[in-house]
């Protein structure tokens, strides 16, 4: 390939920020033209050094046209942006009516969650999936840190002998729950980065808070009887938490422009973080919120450091032909 | 599409890119991105001039609201391609999309002919 060209869609490239498989077709199409165009001005008596700039001059510039693709794939219907709120609707509602206490309800409404995000994933994984796969993601990480004591027990044991011989039995199903846990979260991420950063974030934003909240929730156990004394400050407080998400969820999928799509994650993700934390603790102080402000907006951004340094280590591997030729 | 800012309004242009670029798609039976930019600019005798690069993201739009399928050929030569056609929704959005401009041009013409008074 003629190292100019090469170099232009490099520059496209970066500015994708589409699945790598995506890039491909893209990219191949792109230099199918600008060869195209080449040979063709070539033929007509121009050198090659002439026909490649003018080429690369008429084609426009690399920015405008890695920004208009990434448009035309990332901007989803309204009912797309509808779907990517509705897990986060349905966690508001279980907060909002305290139905999460009761087992039938939260084990039915993650039911339906893990089912739909398992029928996405094998489907295509559209953009509004990375929303719902929180929520197959939150059950396991709760669980794995909530039976923490478990596992320790059952390891002191196995280590140094002490406590009950029975604890050994919990450590089989913790191991693969952890580890469950743990693949899940890596795999997921890593789909979601290959994708575009924006919706690993998007996918990653409910934990902090949630993590969070289990925290509390199990620091005040054992469990229910005295969460439930002040059940409206923690439920009001966690809807709240889920209904700014589901409107993140609803423009990052519904905006076009990818400024726009960052912005509103970052802003609402940040901002709407900070006004929860003021209605949970009310003598939460400014630096108190605008760091609780700061962490949330450190913890959305890292996809993006994270998609950066992946970046830095992919090969040029757009340079093979598109899969549907192969 | 960006347009030429001297020649005309560039939003005139992007208005009625789709329904260039469906059009020219259904009369040749398939097409592809560098021969629908010549044909634009030949037909209009160079007056549509656009950066050439901005056409895929237009045909990658009308994929997307499923007007045209497009599918990778490879020709005798050894090149690749990616060819365009257009669908049966896409007939049927030209089809509104032809009868919409012609109205629009007539109404325009009127309104932009001597009054005779």
């Amino acid at each position: 390939m003629i190292p100019e060209i090469r170099s232009y869609l490099n520059e496209v490239r970066a500015h994708l920020n589409l699945e790598p498989q995506t890039e491909r077709r893209v990219l191949a199409e792109l230099y199918s033209h600008l060869r195209e165009k080449v040979d063709e001005l070539e033929l007509s008596g121009r050198p090659e050094q002439d026909s490649v700039r003018e080429a690369l001059s008429s084609f426009g510039s690399a920015r405008l046209v890695g920004r208009l693709t990434y448009e035309a794939f990332s901007q989803g219907s309204w009912l797309e942006a509808l779907i990517s709120a509705q897990p986060h609707l349905i966690a508001t509602a279980l907060f909002l009516t305290h139905f999460w206490r009761r087992p039938a309800f939260l084990a039915g409404s993650l039911a339906l969650l893990a089912a739909t995000t398992c029928l996405a994933w094998l489907r295509g994984k559209p953009n509004w999936l990375f929303s719902w796969a929180s929520y197959v993601l939150i059950p396991l990480l709760a669980a794995a840190y909530v039976s923490r004591r478990l596992a320790g027990q059952a390891l002191l044991y196995l280590l140094q002998g002490q406590g009950e011989p029975s604890s050994l039995w919990a450590l089989l199903p913790l191991g693969g729950l952890y580890a469950l846990s743990f693949w899940l979260l890596v795999a997921a991420t890593t789909r979601a980065l290959s994708k575009d950063w924006v919706l690993a974030s998007l996918m990653l934003l409910p934990l902090p808070s949630t993590g969070i909240w289990v925290f509390h929730v199990e620091r005040l156990a054992p469990l229910l009887p005295v969460v439930s004394l002040d059940p409206q400050r923690w439920d009001f407080a966690m809807a709240a938490v889920f209904l700014v998400l589901a409107v993140v969820s609803a423009l990052v999928v519904r905006l076009r422009q990818r400024v726009l799509k960052v912005g509103t994650l970052l802003a609402i993700g940040s901002i709407g973080a900070a006004a929860v934390a003021r209605s949970i603790w009310n003598e939460l102080s400014l630096i108190g919120l605008a760091a609780v402000g700061l962490l949330v907006l450190g913890f959305a951004w890292s996809p993006a450091l994270l998609r950066a340094r992946r970046g830095q280590m992919e090969p040029e591997s757009w340079l093979e032909e598109p899969e549907e030729l192969s | 599409m960006q347009g030429n800012l001297l020649g005309y309004d560039s939003n005139l242009l992007r208005g009625n890119t789709d329904s260039m670029l469906l059009f020219l798609i259904q009369e040749h039976g398939e097409s592809y991105g560098y021969r629908l930019i010549r044909e634009i600019e030949d037909r209009s005798q160079g007056f549509f001039r656009f950066k050439e690069g901005t056409v895929y993201p237009a045909l990658r739009k009308l994929e997307n609201e499923g007007l045209v399928q497009g599918a990778w050929k490879r020709l005798d030569s050894g090149q690749e391609r990616r060819y365009y056609r257009i669908t049966a929704r896409g007939r049927e959005f030209l089809r509104k999309k032809l009868a919409m401009w012609q109205n629009f041009n007539a109404a325009m013409g009127l309104i932009f002919s001597p009054s005779g008074g």
